[in-house]
């Protein structure tokens, strides 16, 4: 019988992946945030966004 | 300013609670439709619910209202990346580097197309960028811990000093730092680092996935396979072939000499036998263990449902196999051999397919390696009623078949890509 090439354990789990999204989903590091809340260094997500809303 | 609603929807988007952020959101937007920033957080919260269509059909409308919006584009990136379009994503990440070539994020993006698609040497590249411009960004920093991991660089644990010194108790930090540990052959420290990530967040995956295999990894020949696993995921689809094939080559040459040499045998065959049982291990050492697993209380929540399926139909093709094995010892006699051994033989050896079948990701992979498996196992049975030797042979070629079908699939899936 061959082996088992058993290459799966570091390739990325999808879970894995993800979580990364879970993580950054609404967590742009942008300094000048209007938002401060959140876990940890985690804060907000568009500047931007939020500008062209306002205006 | 910030406003307050939005602030709201963020904060139970914060606290995982996709579903009244989608509710709070959908009622806002009912009385006022254009909010973009509603819209674009209500995409968020249907991603985070798992609803990846609805998500999808909102960034289409923020991509006609606001095209050219970083936060749009980046949306835009996310839903690929999660839906594992990662040649669609690398496209939108590389607009985002074209418009924003200032954004650390564009270039995060990018590296997370790369590691999607298993390229993590690129995916190292796009995320030095990133830190480039901002280097005390914590998921670049994790994404980075990964990919060196991943690689084997041996600064590895200098970033994860830059990374815990930002934020020491960030759980992804720590789980990773964990994983490299265990990379490390830190066991006990890996266990230690991974019970801390988990308690600062019981659902973070990394911590859990690197706490089963280091749990596992208590047992000497599972550090090995991880060992092993670790080397094999490092290599391009040529290489891959070229080592599964050049083992099989030499297990069976070595496997003649002992056949032909009387005077080498005695110390040939040993090694012949030491590799058959190191090949079969790299098939049933994985399920096994997530079978020691199960039946540990704690051990079993950090298995997930395939896992759970292949360690079971492991154990219990097994068993079935030791208990012919017995009923062969009891009642087969020279000459009046009922077949027990054959059942066990064929048994034994299903236990190959039948824990191995789940690992490919691909649902089509997956079907075709379940009805192979399944339909070997109903037809050598079937024919086994006729002709014992004919069920059992079909058995072992079937296998056979098996395992070098799984290979390929496993090196198309999962083997690094340079570009």
């Amino acid at each position: 019988m061959p082996g088992n090439l058993n290459n799966k354990g570091m390739t990325p789990p999808r879970g894995l992946l993800i979580l990364f999204f879970k993580l950054n989903i609404i967590c742009r590091n942008v300094e000048d945030s209007a938002y401060t809340y959140g876990a940890g260094d985690e804060k907000s997500y568009a500047p931007t966004l939020t500008a062209t809303n306002e205006n | 300013m910030s406003n307050p609603l939005h602030q709201r929807a963020e904060q139970l988007l914060n606290s995982g609670r996709g579903k009244e952020a989608i509710e709070f959101l959908e009622n806002h937007l009912a009385n006022q439709s254009d909010d973009m920033v509603a819209l674009y957080l209500l995409a968020y919260a249907y991603l985070q619910d798992g609803d990846k269509s609805k998500a999808r059909s909102l960034s289409g409308r923020l991509m006609e209202l606001a095209p050219g919006e970083f936060s749009v584009l980046a949306l835009a990136t996310d839903i690929e990346l999660i839906d594992e379009y990662f040649e669609a994503a690398e496209d939108r990440a590389q607009n985002m580097i074209e418009h924003f070539p200032r954004e650390a994020d564009s270039y995060v993006k990018m590296a997370r197309a790369k590691l999607g698609q298993r390229s993590y040497d690129r995916a190292l590249e796009y995320v030095n960028l990133g830190l480039e411009i901002n280097p005390e960004d914590l998921n670049a920093l994790n994404l980075k811990i990964m990919v060196s991991g991943i690689l084997g660089d041996k600064t590895n644990n200098d970033t994860i000093d830059d990374a815990l010194q930002l934020n020491p108790e960030n759980a992804a930090t720590v789980a990773n730092h964990g994983w490299q540990l265990l990379r490390e052959g830190k066991v006990d420290e890996a266990l230690e680092r991974l019970k801390f990530a988990l308690s600062i967040d019981p659902t973070n995956e990394v911590a859990r996935y690197v706490m089963s295999e280091a749990i596992k990894s208590k047992f000497w020949p599972y550090r090995m396979l991880f060992k092993y696993g670790e080397f094999t995921s490092k290599l391009s689809g040529k290489n891959s072939w070229a080592f599964l094939i050049g083992a099989y080559l030499v297990y069976r040459m070595l496997w003649k000499l002992a056949d032909k040499n009387e005077v080498l045998r005695p110390f040939v065959l040993p090694v012949v036998y030491g590799i058959m049982v190191v090949f079969l291990l790299t098939w049933i050492l994985g399920p096994l263990m997530n079978l020691y697993l199960l039946s540990n209380k704690y051990g079993r929540l950090l298995l997930d449902k395939s896992d759970k399926i292949t360690a079971k139909l492991t154990g219990l093709t097994l068993a079935t196999a030791l208990f012919f094995v017995v009923l062969h010892f009891a009642f087969d006699r020279p000459n009046v051999s009922v077949g027990f051994i054959n059942y066990a033989i064929m048994f034994g050896l299903m236990s190959i397919p039948f824990g191995t079948f789940l690992n490919v990701k691909h649902k089509q992979n997956r079907k075709l390696l379940i009805y192979l498996s399944v339909g070997l196992l109903i037809f050598a049975i079937l024919l086994s009623l006729f002709n014992l030797w004919a069920g059992t042979i079909l058995v072992i070629g079937g296998v056979f078949i098996y395992q070098w079908v799984i290979n390929g699939i496993m090196i198309k899936e999962n083997a690094r890509k340079f570009e």
